[in-house]
């Protein structure tokens, strides 16, 4: 299947901005509770190869387990990416890209920590916090 | 009912008494969308809004209707206001430490949604000339 193509993307004051190239149609939503802690409901993210920031400075970086980090912008605090660190793999947040035509909502992953207060209407694949642990067995225990 | 919140690294902690059994608005504006990846889902609360931790909030004024608080050290996003008001704030409900009993009351600026998801419920949707008339 085909890319959206580059893409370009920023916080909400604009402080950082972003590019990347080839960014997939296919975005996931994470229900997992730090997830919904950070952003209020589920992380909408997709990844981005070929990133590049502008103001990368004004980024702050929260390690929230030993294989990732979250990063958002230190000054109105918007959600910019989940990185898992040692693959060097960026999630971008897909609200923060300026051009959203294109997107597909194609996977939903640790639904098992979907509170049953809301539900998407689009049939998806879904996967648990064990599936994540079975793809990233390295992980497991940390 | 009080409910008791806080960020995901704990800097900023929080408890009030959300309206009724605690009402879900779930704002797709391109605002909230930016700086949460997704729509915003809070908490309508009832009377103030107690930060038995703050060091970390930070206000970001983002319209002349709003401002936007989060914690400077993991970013988590977690209030919205009249910018200044100690009253009507909303509140993350991914922040509740147990959302127990809540549930979407409404749908804001739907017409803002981007077609990639929906939400399978049938809460009132409304545009954003009807919140505008609205105050929300």
């Amino acid at each position: 299947m085909t890319n959206t193509g580059t893409k370009t993307g920023q916080c909400l004051c604009g402080a950082v901005k972003f590019s990347a190239e080839d960014v997939p149609h296919q975005i996931g939503a994470c229900h997992c509770a730090q997830c919904r802690r950070w952003a209020s409901g589920p992380y909408f993210a997709v990844a981005a190869p070929g990133l590049r920031f502008e103001g990368e400075e004004n980024i702050g970086r929260y390690r929230s387990s030993e294989w990732a980090e979250r990063g958002f912008c230190k000054l109105c605090g918007s959600s910019l990416f989940y990185r898992m660190i040692k693959e060097d793999r960026y999630m971008m947040a897909v609200g923060s890209f300026d051009d959203q035509s294109g997107f597909e909502l194609s996977r939903q992953v640790f639904i098992d920590e979907k509170p049953g207060f809301y539900d998407f209407a689009q049939a998806t694949k879904t996967s648990t916090g064990d599936d994540f642990f079975v793809r990233f067995p390295d992980l497991k225990g940390t | 009912m009080n409910r008791t919140g806080q960020c995901l690294c704990g800097a900023v902690q929080f408890s009030g008494t959300p309206v009724g059994r605690g009402q879900v608005s779930v704002c797709h504006c391109g605002q909230c969308r930016r700086w949460n990846s997704g729509p915003l889902m809070s908490l309508d609360m009832d009377g103030v809004v107690t930060l038995t931790k703050s060091d970390a909030l930070v206000w970001y004024k983002s319209s002349d209707h709003g401002e936007r608080g989060f914690c400077r050290h993991c970013g988590s996003g977690l209030f919205w206001r009249e910018p200044g008001a100690t009253l009507g704030w909303g509140v993350s409900v991914g922040a509740l430490d147990d959302v127990t009993g809540v549930q979407i009351a409404q749908h804001i600026w739907i017409d803002d949604k981007p077609d990639f998801y929906d939400f399978a419920d049938d809460a009132p949707r409304k545009t954003a000339a009807q919140c505008v008339v609205e105050g929300e």
